[in-house]
């Protein structure tokens, strides 16, 4: 029943929020066809601009046909030059999961290292405190640029931008995962202080337990059960950042693409990327939601 | 020791914004004396205009500032309003309110301002709305919260059967009991709607007049030849919000 109701939630919002993108699409200041065709063109071509864009039917047809395509796969082709917006966003979206992926992953992991070196050593400990503390307010479009100075024009190791090959998604994702890196740590950390007071851990303690056999066997499991629900609370500064770092990189994902449609007030492409995006961020919460809720009745019911 | 040195780089970085906001015009532009490096003409050096960087960083503070305190302000009052609502009323006013902040959280945090960049342009309103929409949720589950516990507390009770109006229970003895966890909420949020903004004024789709953003990015464009341009904005910036994550760190624990 639980699930039931949050599947029919997700459902709802996803509706609500497609049918706002569309209506907020058509209600945007302007007719699309004089954007694209200038003030000066005639009423005939942009009759047939319309026409040619299924914009001459009434509002209701407009958006049960803008609902069926989607059900289809189908977001539409572009004002301007006419292509397919499905392949294209496909292919970029596909950019952008590598690198929230694998920024993702390289901030848990490295959170987790921090926290098995915090462990050992008061020195160590205080350092990687503040280090998480102030790399928790560490933004791209600080981190970017400062690593570009670094490492692409000073040392000149990695390349300043774009994509070729792998190498180029070395830096990206070291901007985007510094900052989750810090949150993590940190979220991490308080954790592990309530689990080192549990009873199991004393008792291993007293057994004689050496203490990386602790960290591995004991409390790391109990913390990778912590860290599965700020995966949702750190998706949304995931996604932000996603976009902030592309743009600084000069990435061709998802995220340079919609700033790109929004600037260029290339309206079908920017809603269908907002579409997707918003799409993602409510899926991926509702399964992690329901995941945990699975793991943990109590807690998330 | 932490908490008082933020707190002078705060106080020093309110007076700057209003020092900076009715005291000093826009630098002038001089393309003669473009990309000089920090020295002892120009303190922190000039960017790609001529203009002097330090003045220029001075002018740009009283953006995120502004922003800021309106988007505060708005979320406190948004969330004050709907708080109380889904605190304080059952039944279907309250089903209703939690759908739609359950909404509101499941738009990912860019989107928004996006949406709204797209109808409205490079406002300041549009702006303000922009962050104000994307970050009001959690005052308004904060203070209903608060609402749904202290409307059952003896002191709310007695003053009801005592004959007071709802108005008056809820303005007297409710709201105040607020106001503490209000400002440690602002606290924790304002460090984010300073990295909001400058990441909207970043991307390009922030206001016309320069922020700490638009150095940022245009600073960018100039890696090779003067790193500095991006080097002293972005110190400055990080100096800012870890003040205010330190003192929100210490409001958070006392």
């Amino acid at each position: 029943m639980k699930y039931v109701r949050k599947i029919l939630s997700l459902l709802l919002s996803l509706w609500l929020l497609l049918t706002i993108i569309f209506f907020l699409q058509r209600l945007l200041p302007g007719n699309p066809a004089e954007l694209i065709l200038g003030v000066d063109a005639s009423e005939e071509s942009k009759r047939i601009w319309l026409q040619q864009h299924g914009m001459d039917l009434s509002l209701i047809t407009q958006y049960q046909n803008y609902f069926l395509g989607l059900l289809k796969g189908n977001l539409g082709i572009t004002y301007f030059d006419g292509t397919e917006i499905t392949p294209l966003l496909l292919k970029r979206l596909g950019v952008s999961m590598q690198l929230g992926f694998f920024a993702y992953i390289v901030a848990l992991l490295g959170a987790m290292l921090g926290l098995y070196f915090s462990e050992r050593n008061q020195l160590l400990k205080s350092i990687i405190k503040n280090a998480a503390f102030v790399s928790a307010s560490l933004p791209g479009s600080i981190l970017g640029p400062i690593l570009i100075w670094l490492f692409a024009v000073k040392f000149q190791v990695f390349p300043v931008g774009g994509m070729q090959g792998s190498i180029s998604l070395i830096l990206p994702m070291i901007t985007l995962a510094v900052p989750l890196m810090g949150n993590q740590f940190r979220y991490l950390e308080s954790t592990m202080k309530d689990i080192s007071l549990k009873e199991f851990i004393r008792v291993a303690l007293a057994k004689g337990v050496n203490e990386h056999k602790l960290f591995m066997t004991h409390k790391l499991t109990l913390l990778i059960y912590a860290a599965l629900p700020i995966f949702s609370l750190q998706l949304g500064a995931l996604l932000t950042g996603v976009v902030i770092t592309e743009v600084v990189f000069s990435y061709p994902g998802l995220g340079t693409l919609t700033l790109q449609s929004v600037l260029m007030r290339e309206y079908s492409l920017a809603s269908a990327c907002v579409l997707v995006t918003a799409t993602m961020y409510i899926i991926i919460n509702t399964l992690n939601d329901l995941f945990l809720s699975m793991k943990d009745p109590r807690r998330y019911g | 020791m932490a908490k008082k040195f933020s707190f002078t780089i705060i106080a020093i970085w309110f007076a700057l914004c209003l020092y900076s906001y009715f005291c000093i015009a826009a630098p002038g532009i001089e393309l003669s004396q473009r990309l000089t490096p920090p020295g002892s003409r120009y303190f922190l050096g000039t960017n790609h205009l001529g203009q002097s960087l330090l003045v220029i960083m001075i002018y740009s503070l009283p953006v995120s500032l502004g922003i800021s305190l309106m988007t505060a302000l708005f979320c406190v009052i948004l969330g004050i309003i709907v708080g109380s609502l889904g605190g304080l009323k059952s039944g279907i006013i309250k089903e209703v309110i939690d759908r739609i902040m359950d909404i509101f959280i499941s738009f990912p945090p860019l989107v928004l301002p996006l949406v709204i960049y797209m109808f409205m342009g490079a406002r300041i309103e549009g702006i303000i709305l922009a962050l104000t929409l994307s970050h009001w949720v959690p005052f308004a589950k904060l203070i209903q919260n608060q609402m749904q516990v202290l409307q059952y507390q003896p002191f709310a009770v007695a003053s009801k059967a005592l004959g007071s109006s709802e108005w008056r229970v809820w303005l007297i003895h409710l709201l105040p009991q607020c106001i503490t966890p209000m400002i440690l909420q602002i606290s924790l949020s304002v460090p984010s709607f300073i990295l909001s903004e400058t990441a909207l004024s970043f991307l390009g789709l922030g206001l016309e007049r320069e922020s700490i953003g638009t150095l940022l990015s245009d600073g960018r464009l100039y890696l090779f030849d003067a790193p500095y341009l991006v080097i002293f904005p972005s110190l400055l910036l990080l100096l800012i919000v870890v003040a205010w994550n330190t003192l929100g760190e210490s409001f958070h624990r006392s």
